[in-house]
């Protein structure tokens, strides 16, 4: 049975993450928003390791669920449509700071492991090597290379994967501070890495158009910072829900992973290029007509990922790889209904309507990527004429850049938006 | 690397008493191994013949690498106490034990008990101060074939008063004698030399008398000088070119080394060019102070967490390295207030401390009754760094100690910092775990981190940017020194070791208020020339955060 799991989160210990990020928070809102297999996040943050210790049960090799007593911490209304086994598996996300060639290095990386016996050794290694006390993604000093040198000489099942690829900043391809290549950054050990995370503001087609990338199979997440956008990108498996079986789809049985779940990329915080406080929003043409210079102030113009992949490209947008996997493209559904009611994702309408969606036809992946339409008409016409034309790419964007979301609309927007190519195939 | 005409002319006089003054940054080790080298390609001496006195192992270990780099495997580079146990070993008895610290205490305890005395810390470390009780234990140690650490240098220099002919084997081990930081040696080491090279005075000691810094360990500023007179020395070579430091910071510290009376007198010439002041920011309080040292390490290192703020930060960031700086300070509570900062702001750093920190005896046994607690019942709330600092106070009380001892225990607390996020059980477990198993990882300049470290532990070493932080009247010079002209020049010294680590860029920190407490700027700022000083400042967006910042402390006292 395919499933779907998100291996890149954060708990209530990350800096910036709300503070209900806790186990059985998670466990409730993965549910309703149908994923089968999170991330534990932040294992190297002592307190949230002891509280996997405490409140998880393996119930598979690597894989883990909340234990039942801990379920009703949760004050969470789980709606029976919704209701599933919600397995957790150990991932974290470390930050790396570190000067190399000259240039300062900024990388963030999902760590993967096998088990909790192994999360205590990484721990205790890296509480020698750096500060894993004050954030749940520790910042390090260490090279990249260096880190994953030491992770396999700890268990040679720890997975590395590099984390939204494509951001300007902390990102190993990153126009700031980051690397052209996997093998400028991990050299002699580049064969380890299998998988690349995409982030929000690239999309599977993006990325095919580097040849060089064609080995790696493209993984997303959400790297959520709270729960409501637990998902909000997450990638489908289709083998057993274990350790060694997910381990093994993403490093040679690429034919498991079955695609990812993606945000419009354009809806990205750092997918076109431009300057946040001159509300300045431009293409790479823009960009470079420009000379990476702000026309008004002279400030360097932060670098999209649209611009960054093109740099770095030896492929025409639209060229597909043989190994090329399927990707969903959604828009959260909160967004589609707040276009369609009138008013704020948060607002208490959007959200009653949310509950209500939910209760009646099944989580919040189902409703966006599965549901048969006819069976969303039922419930809301609207809203099924909406995800018709989302599934099909039929949607407005205005993209975000430097830091800024984009928003992305079914039914049109104003002058600043425009309308997306329709899906290529 | 070429040598300059002065480092070249310390090569030149090979036979009898040469002095070089080495100034810091001057080539010191990179002339001492040129003159090795000089020796052996003169003819005169065999590897095997040539002897390198250090003080620490790791300086030794340092020269002794340096120099098979250059095809000398057979230079000895060792420690006094490793000369001395050596020679012991060879010409007085084979199989003498060296005890360690513990195997000592316990004979000592045990003289103790068997005669009665009441057992107190401080005869512990001094049996000397009690006769009988000192009689009795060199006694024990004469029936064990045993001396302690502290012995070793005196038993030689008195092996060989009474053996003048095995004191003369030892004179024709070694035809070249060469010490390493010279200014740092006492009596009983110039005792030593002074034997050991009788026959032929082929002696070059290396040195700067600016860098004293270990009076309490019986060195002495003078000592440089009057190696003249007491080797009858008439050759010394002063190498001033620094190749270390920008020539505004050198300047500044030349003036201000220039007050100290105690001194080879000397004026360092930079070679390096760059153009950077000392930057100096003058802080109304310990707030300010923080909000100016964020300030400077986003400045640096760009944004380390937020991918919101890293435009704005990473545009105007240097993008430093986090192992590029260092931060100084003299008394553990700065460290303290340092370490706090950047535990909170999650960056990586760490303390780095004189050689064998973990293994003091003051420190093992806090460690061990720290370990007995495993069990505490923690009643009140607080954080696992002040209760640490609590029963160190409560260990303090409970024995004697000096005031180095008890500075040593505090910086304990420096380390605790690390594990204040945990509940104080978990900490407390964690942190004698982690006790347990730091092997050497002291002096890891190396790593990738911030580096923390007291003035005296920062000596030999060097940094592109340095931070001096709490340069006031009674912090720096230190309240006990202010009044005391000798100790006074030696924390000027320690400022003038400060101030000649940084490469490229120095920042001193000063507050006039600390703790609601009013504070003077150190007079050691006043003595730099305002010519080679850029007042910093913070910029207005920030003062107003930390405006709103303090609006808010105030709000939360008065409720």
């Amino acid at each position: 049975m395919p499933f779907i799991a998100d291996l890149h989160i954060h708990s209530k210990y990350s800096r910036a993450c709300s503070k209900n990020l806790d186990l059985p928070h998670i466990d409730a809102w993965c549910q309703i928003k149908g994923i089968d297999l999170v991330a534990t996040a932040d294992f190297t943050y002592p307190a949230w390791f002891k509280e996997l210790n405490e409140q998880l049960e393996e119930v598979d090799i690597g894989v883990y669920k909340l234990k039942d007593e801990f379920r009703s911490i949760a004050q969470v209304f789980i709606p029976e449509s919704c209701k599933r086994d919600v397995r957790f598996i150990l991932s974290t996300e470390i930050s790396l700071i570190y000067k190399k060639g000259d240039k300062c290095r900024k990388i963030h990386l999902v760590i993967l492991a096998p088990n909790l016996e192994v999360v205590a050794k990484i721990n205790r290694e890296l509480d020698k090597r750096g500060n894993i006390r004050s954030d749940g993604r520790p910042i390090l000093g260490m090279d990249s290379k260096i880190l994953l040198e030491l992770l396999l000489s700890i268990s040679p099942d720890i997975q590395v994967i590099p984390a939204h690829v494509w951001t300007p900043h902390f990102s190993i391809f990153g126009s700031k501070s980051g690397f052209d290549s996997v093998e400028e950054c991990f050299e002699e050990l580049s064969d380890h890495i299998c998988a690349l995370e995409t982030g929000l503001s690239s999309d599977p087609p993006m990325n095919w158009q580097l040849s060089r990338n064609d080995k790696y199979v493209l993984v997303s997440s959400s790297d959520a910072h709270s729960l409501v956008k637990l998902g909000r990108e997450a990638t489908v498996f289709d083998t057993d829900k274990n350790y060694p079986s997910i381990l093994k789809a993403l490093r040679h049985e690429h034919e498991k992973v079955l695609g990812t779940i993606e945000f419009f990329p354009e809806e990205g915080k750092y997918h076109a290029d431009g300057l946040r406080n001159e509300n300045l929003c431009l293409d790479p043409e823009q960009t470079k007509k420009y000379n990476m210079k702000s026309p008004k102030t002279g400030k360097a113009i932060t670098v999209g990922v649209l611009h960054r992949v093109s740099d770095l490209a030896d492929r025409k947008l639209g060229a597909r790889p043989k190994a090329a996997k399927d990707y969903w493209s959604i828009i959260p559904l909160t967004e589609v209904l707040s276009e369609i009611v009138g008013v704020g994702p948060s607002s208490k309408t959007v959200q009653r309507k949310y509950f209500e969606l939910i209760e009646a036809l099944g989580s919040e992946f189902y409703i966006l990527k599965d549901a048969p339409i006819e069976d969303i008409e039922k419930v809301d016409e609207v809203l099924a004429e909406a995800i018709g034309k989302m599934r099909k790419g039929e949607v407005f964007v205005k993209p975000g850049y430097d830091g800024e979301f984009g928003v992305i609309k079914v039914f049109g927007g104003d002058e600043n938006f425009s309308k997306n190519q329709l899906k290529m195939f | 690397m070429k040598l300059n005409a002065e480092q070249q002319e310390a090569l030149t006089h090979l036979d009898g008493p040469v002095r070089i003054i080495a100034g810091a940054g001057t080539g010191k080790t990179f002339t001492l191994i040129h003159r090795v080298d000089a020796l052996v390609k003169s003819g005169k001496v065999r590897e095997g013949k040539i002897l390198l006195l250090t003080f620490t192992n790791k300086a030794a270990n340092e020269l002794s690498e340096r120099l098979v780099k250059m095809g000398h495997k057979g230079i000895k580079a060792m420690t006094f106490h490793s000369l001395a146990a050596r020679l012991l070993k060879k010409y007085w008895c084979e199989d003498f034990e060296i005890l360690d610290e513990k195997s000592r205490e316990e004979i000592i305890k045990n003289l103790m008990d068997k005669f009665e005395l009441v057992r107190s810390k401080k005869l512990i470390k001094r049996p000397e101060n009690n006769p009988l009780l000192y009689k009795k234990y060199t006694d024990v140690l004469k029936e064990r074939n045993a001396l302690d650490f502290s012995l070793l240098m005196p038993s030689l220099l008195e092996f060989w008063e009474e053996n003048p002919t095995i004191l003369e084997k030892c004179q024709r081990l070694f035809d070249y004698v060469l010490v390493d930081e010279y200014q740092d040696v006492n009596d009983v080491q110039i005792g030593i030399l002074k034997k050991l090279t009788e026959l032929h005075s082929n002696i070059c000691v290396v040195g700067d008398s600016d860098q004293t810094i270990y009076s309490w360990r019986g060195a002495d500023a003078s000592t440089l000088c009057d190696f003249a007179a007491e080797f009858n020395c008439v050759r010394t070579i002063i190498l001033n070119k620094n190749y270390r430091n920008p020539p505004h910071i050198l300047s500044a510290a030349n003036c201000l080394i220039e007050n100290n009376s105690n001194r080879f007198e000397k004026a360092l010439k930079a070679t390096v060019s760059n153009s950077e002041k000392i930057n100096y920011w003058s802080l109304s309080d310990e707030y300010e102070q923080e909000e100016a040292i964020s300030f400077c390490l986003e400045n640096y290192f760009g944004a380390i967490s937020s991918m919101h703020d890293a435009h704005d930060l990473d545009h105007k960031s240097k993008g430093r390295g986090f192992m590029d700086l260092a931060i100084l300070y003299r008394s553990q509570l700065e460290g303290r207030i340092i370490a706090e900062l950047l535990a909170k702001k999650g960056y990586p750093y760490q303390i780095s401390n004189n050689e064998y920190f973990w293994n003091k005896k003051e420190v093992r046994g806090f460690m061990a009754e720290l370990s007995v607690l495993r069990n505490y019942k923690f009643v009140r709330d607080q954080k696992f760094s002040s209760w640490l600092g609590e029963r160190i106070d409560d260990f303090v009380k409970a024995g004697k100690f000096s005031g180095t001892q008890i500075s040593r225990l505090n910086q304990l607390v420096i380390y605790a910092i690390a594990y204040d996020s945990l509940s104080l059980k978990e900490a407390l477990l964690q942190f004698i775990v982690e006790y347990e198993i730091v092997e050497d990882q002291d002096n890891l300049i190396f790593d990738n981190k911030i580096n923390l470290l007291t003035l005296h532990a920062a000596k030999g070493l060097e940094f592109p940017i340095v931070m001096i932080i709490g340069l006031e009247e009674g912090a720096l010079p230190s309240k006990k020194s202010i009044n005391d002209e000798y100790m006074l020049e030696e924390e000027r010294r320690l400022m003038f070791v400060g101030m000649t680590r940084a490469t490229e860029e120095l920042h001193l920190f000063s507050r006039s208020k600390f703790r609601s407490e009013k504070k003077d700027q150190s007079r050691f700022i006043s003595e730099i020339p305002l010519d080679f000083i850029e007042y910093k400042s913070l910029p207005s967006q920030r003062m107003d955060r930390l405006k709103r910042k303090s609006a808010k402390r105030a709000q939360i006292k008065m409720f």
